[in-house]
């Protein structure tokens, strides 16, 4: 039994806490929650269990968060032993996050950030506002309905992916001539109502051609990318649908012609149009990117080579001493990163690499100057993390492995880099 | 850098879950508040949300208590020292920045040791709070009032560091002889006084022997060397300035200068009358616990020994005695302690190129060249002692062999290691260092300062 | 011979199977897994039919309520559509009642109607009789079949019969 506090008459009052869902024995087990709920504590949407069943459990949510907004405050953030309860409120959405990994209290605001902004690219900012304003007590998994599984993989990305916490994008390594015949193919299908072209694999970046005043935020780039990998069924068909970029226009919709390159080809071409009838329009520049793919460059097979075996990438790096990195060049605004190898090849130790990536990262931005460089040695790994202006590097080592080796490897790596740079990144953006 | 207003205290206060649990009795629970100028439904709805946040967590994880909370404008910290009590003490941000981590705020852990300590020495003086309370309710609370509204005057905020956290005891290494003959006198003073059952050896803040166990030993320790004897050696000082000096301090003895001294008992072994009051501890034995009285008596200037007796009441025939049986013995054993004391000084020069703390876990032993005196402010900068508290609450979680170097961002490096539940922090400026430089220039220091102990990786 | 394009929409509540119509058709496949529409699926198709060549141009809509206003923009200038229910579920006839009186008011006249009974595999757990769904067909002049995106029953013969 404990405590409610309803309102600003403060009348306490008790209520008998029922936990359903909540005593279900595996409930403590789980290593992250995610619960949205309205303002008015509603629920409407739990990662794990159904949010029917956690309606007084998201009650006791919006009490603490109201409770402490009465006293003119805004909660952030309980610590209890290695558990994280984040709270995060975004106009008449509470979001909050429980977590037992190792992500710090900023990483996670930011994940709630992008959970809301997911929201948002449903439904747009200026609509979910509207709506609560003319019911308090809307029930917003009607208009969410067949979109849970957006927020599903969202979700499960932030824990393997590091292109959310890195705030930047990962490329697909392509020799720099393919890309620009691939970027030129997609300048000139430009038609009246095309904003941006883009074309992206499972979780990287091919290329984008974008206006020259507008630029895609990587932060808006990401739902795009989750939007195209938790649905198979963009795949035998091409589709049209409404999309808000929280980043580019939060109260607006685009609108997105999303189709493959071929059957056999797993790019995924992303057109991006401010005007709803523009699908025939689109579908005309789809055929002449598709044709001059195919006739003039014959780059199809290539970029399939490149995705499945990852042949420009820079996996042979990967040793019995350096076992993976991220290297992230803030000149260009993206990452690298090989593909995993074991001892990093199942979904749990994947999970686990990012929690220390996630550990190194935040270690190093926790103060206000971040710290310039990072040797930690750990039982199970080393870790070594090194920001300059231009660039952070983060990578794992094998811990038996002495700092002198250690150094020696991550030169080699960073001279690799400098030379491969132009396969690694995108290196020219291109402009309508 | 923005210059920061310093944190403040907003609250404090102590509650307890069984009472006040029906509806309207809310502010039963409470058992003590600061600041008492809050009225009754502010101090209700304190504690209203702090148990239901207790009670949140505990449906996630029921083993694992809150120990944080973050708000835009407070930052508040919890412990759980008795089943159903509850610490809590709360301040503010500073500025109300958005910032959750502050590179120069005090960390969470520096100031959950405020409630520990705070917990440990009221316990130290008062037993365990169960104690009082299923007693007596109300006299839980004004024990509770009396004790912690002075307590809470003491704290200063901004100064809580790694020290606070590790509690640990600076020790005067002895040779192997000496240590034996002061293991002798001791042993001679328990044996020819039948109610003396543990006894201490202090030189200056240094502790020479301990006959407790080191929990006991540690909290004694820490009250002894930052209240009791600072506050005797300033009332010394200040006696002869100015008597009407208004200070903080638990007990106020007083007192003449003379070379042997009893600092809690007669003032004056001709009369009586002078006994003053002595100080009643309580300490677990074998789980139950007991009350014990203090006597601290001084050898010297530098020299104490304090002693534990089960006899509540004290007579001055027995003072006579003990101090008639120890001053002759302790001359010799003085001299020789203060001896070695100085070739100890003079070891310590060469630590004093580096700024580190050094603590191991299986006997609390405490050394560093960072705090010039017990008691005194860190000389150095806070983004490196908050660097140093947050490696040391990382090691904490892993208890296994651990290293962590790091550059900051005004190329200053700081170091950390722990191997076998020992753990040291260096502060180190290298100019142009690389990590192998650092290494090396850790290997140096390891093997002249701690070479039986530690070895640093290559 | 000229190629005849024909643009044809499906509409029709959530669940009902419109997709999985489309994939038989044009796939001549079916997923028992398959997900819900996101927007609006575009797939084409060329049959013959009676030695003439038809080129169907087929857009599968979401059925989810928030796409509803989006509706106009695929039946705007078709030349058919088909509008879907499951015979499992009654409410999804009642939806169906919704769209057609929708094109009847709004969509293009001449539009060809179609209105297929999808799921009838499932007839054990029926909720709508044929019998009424034909009359209502007949009442509002639409082509009607019960078809099985699972069993292919009907699904060529529907789209045949809409050239």
């Amino acid at each position: 039994m404990y405590w409610c506090f309803a309102s600003k008459e403060t009348i306490l009052c008790f209520f008998t806490l029922i936990l359903i869902d909540v005593s279900h024995p595996d409930w403590s087990k789980i290593n992250k929650h995610i619960f949205i709920l309205s303002e008015a504590g509603k629920p409407i949407y739990s990662r794990y269990g159904n949010e029917e069943k956690l309606v007084t459990i998201m009650g006791v949510m919006q009490a603490l968060v109201s409770f402490v907004q009465d006293s003119d405050d805004t909660l952030q953030s309980l610590v209890a032993g290695n558990r994280k309860y984040v709270f995060l409120v975004k106009g008449p959405l509470i979001l909050v996050a429980v977590s037992s990994l190792e992500d710090s209290v900023p990483q996670l605001q930011l994940q709630l950030t992008y959970v809301y902004h997911q929201i948002l690219s449903v439904l747009t900012g200026a609509q979910l506002e509207k709506i609560f304003e003319q019911l308090r007590n809307y029930d917003l998994r009607k208009l969410l309905g067949g979109t849970e599984k957006f927020l599903h993989n969202l979700l499960d990305m932030m824990d393997r992916d590091p292109s959310f916490f890195l705030e930047s994008v990962q490329c697909l390594p392509i020799p720099v001539h393919y890309r620009d015949s691939i970027a030129s193919s997609l300048q000139h299908a430009k038609t009246k109502s095309l904003v941006f072209a883009i074309l992206i694999t499972e979780n990287q970046l091919i290329t984008l051609v974008r206006p020259k005043k507008y630029n895609l935020h990587p932060a808006d780039l990401h739902l795009i990318i989750n939007l195209v990998n938790a649905s198979t069924s963009f795949q035998s068909c091409e589709s049209w649908l409404p999309i808000c970029l929280p980043k580019f226009n939060d109260s607006g919709y685009l609108h997105a012609h999303i189709s493959y390159l071929s059957e056999e080809c797993p790019a995924c071409l992303v057109l991006l149009s401010t005007d709803k009838d523009a699908f025939y329009e689109l579908a005309e520049s789809r055929e002449k990117i598709i044709k001059r793919l195919t006739v003039k460059s014959n780059c199809i097979p290539v970029i399939s080579e490149a995705i499945t075996t990852n042949k420009y990438g820079l996996d042979y790096i990967i040793g019995s001493e350096i076992w993976h990195f991220l290297y992230k060049s803030k000149t260009y605004g993206q990452f690298v990163s090989p593909k995993c190898r074991p001892p990093y090849n199942t979904v749990e130790e994947q999970t686990r690499l990012q929690e220390l990536y996630k550990y190194l990262h935040h270690r190093m931005h926790a103060s206000a100057k971040p710290l310039k460089l990072v040797y930690r040695l750990r039982s199970q790994e080393a870790l070594l993390g090194w920001i300059s202006e231009t660039f952070e590097l983060y990578a794992v080592f094998n811990p038996l492995v002495s700092k002198t080796v250690a150094i020696g490897n991550v030169k080699r790596l960073m001279a690799i880099i400098k030379q491969e740079e132009d396969k690694l990144f995108i290196v020219n953006a291109r402009t309508f | 850098m923005t210059e920061k207003s310093p944190s403040t205290l907003i609250n404090f206060f102590i509650f307890n879950t069984t009472l006040g649990q029906e509806e309207g009795t809310e502010h039963e629970k409470i058992l003590f508040y600061y600041p008492d100028a809050d009225n009754i439904d502010k101090q209700s709805r304190s504690v209203g949300l702090s148990e239901a946040i207790v009670h949140f967590c505990g449906t996630f994880a029921p083993d694992r208590p809150c120990e944080v909370v973050q708000t835009l404008k407070s930052r508040q910290v919890f412990y759980q020292p008795e089943e159903n009590f509850w610490m809590i003490m709360a301040l503010t941000n500073k500025d109300g920045n958005n910032i959750v981590y502050h590179q120069d705020e005090v960390q969470d852990q520096a100031l959950q040791s405020i409630l520990m300590l705070s917990y440990k020495i009221f316990r130290l003086f008062n037993g365990p709070f169960s104690m009082t309370f299923n007693e007596s309710v109300d006299s839980c609370r004004e024990l509770l009032k009396h004790f912690f509204t002075r307590f809470i005057k003491s704290i200063k905020l901004a100064q809580q560091d790694l020290q606070d956290v590790l509690q640990g005891i600076r020790f005067l290494p002895l040779g192997k002889q000496q240590f034996l003959k002061v293991q002798q006198f001791i042993n001679l003073i328990e044996a020819n006084f039948s109610n003396i059952t543990y006894a201490q050896l202090l030189f200056d803040d240094q502790l020479i022997w301990s006959s407790l166990d080191l929990d006991h030993t540690q909290i004694l320790y820490g009250y002894l060397t930052t209240n009791l004897l600072p506050n005797h050696q300033e009332a010394e000082v200040a006696s002869s300035l100015d008597p009407n000096m208004n200070r903080y301090c638990l007990f106020e003895p007083l007192c003449t200068v003379t070379n042997y001294l009893f600092i809690t008992g007669p003032t004056e072994l001709g009369h009586a009358a002078s006994i003053g009051k002595i100080p009643r501890i309580f300490i677990n034995k074998n789980g139950k616990w007991e009350i014990f009285a203090v006597i601290v008596y001084k050898v010297l200037v530098d020299v104490y020994i304090d002693y534990y007796y089960y006899n509540l009441t004290s007579t001055i025939d027995f003072f006579r005695k003990l101090d008639k049986f120890i001053g002759p013995q302790i001359k010799q054993l003085t001299f020789d302690i203060a001896e070695q004391n100085i070739i100890n000084r003079r070891l310590s020069l060469t630590e004093m190129q580096y700024r580190f703390i050094y603590f191991n876990h299986m006997n609390c032993a405490f050394k560093s060249s960072i705090y010039p005196k017990i008691n005194q402010p860190a000389i150095i900068g806070p983004d490196l002692m908050r660097l140093f508290c947050d490696i040391h609450a990382e090691f904490d979680k892993s208890k296994s062999n651990e290293e962590f170097l790091a550059k900051t961002a005004t190329d200053c490096w700081v170091v950390g290691k722990i191997a076998d539940q020992r753990e040291l922090f260096v502060a180190q400026n290298l100019k142009n260092g690389s990590l192998l430089d650092i290494n090396d220039e850790m290997k140096k220091l390891v093997g002249s300062l701690f070479g039986n102990i530690f070895y640093f990786n290559s | 011979m000229a190629v005849r394009e024909i643009k044809l929409c499906l509409l029709g509540d959530a669940g009902v199977g419109k997709s999985s119509l489309v994939l038989r058709f044009v796939c001549d496949t079916f997923n028992a897994c398959s997900e819900s529409t996101i927007g609006a699926s575009f797939m084409s198709k060329t049959i013959e039919v009676n030695e003439q060549s038809y080129k169907y141009q087929i857009w599968d809509t979401a059925g989810q309520e928030k796409y509803r206003g989006l509706a106009p923009m695929y039946y705007r200038g078709a030349a058919a559509a088909i509008v879907v229910f499951d015979i499992t579920r009654e409410e999804s006839f009642h939806t169906l009642k919704d769209w057609v009186k929708e094109l009847q008011q709004l969509g293009p006249p001449n539009l060809v109607m179609a209105i297929a009974g999808n799921k009838s595999d499932l007839d054990e757990m029926r909720e709508v009789s044929s019998h009424d769904a034909r009359t209502f067909a007949d009442s509002v002049d639409a082509l009607f079949a019960e078809t099985s995106a699972l069993t292919a029953k009907n699904v060529l013969e529907l789209f045949v019969e809409i050239s």
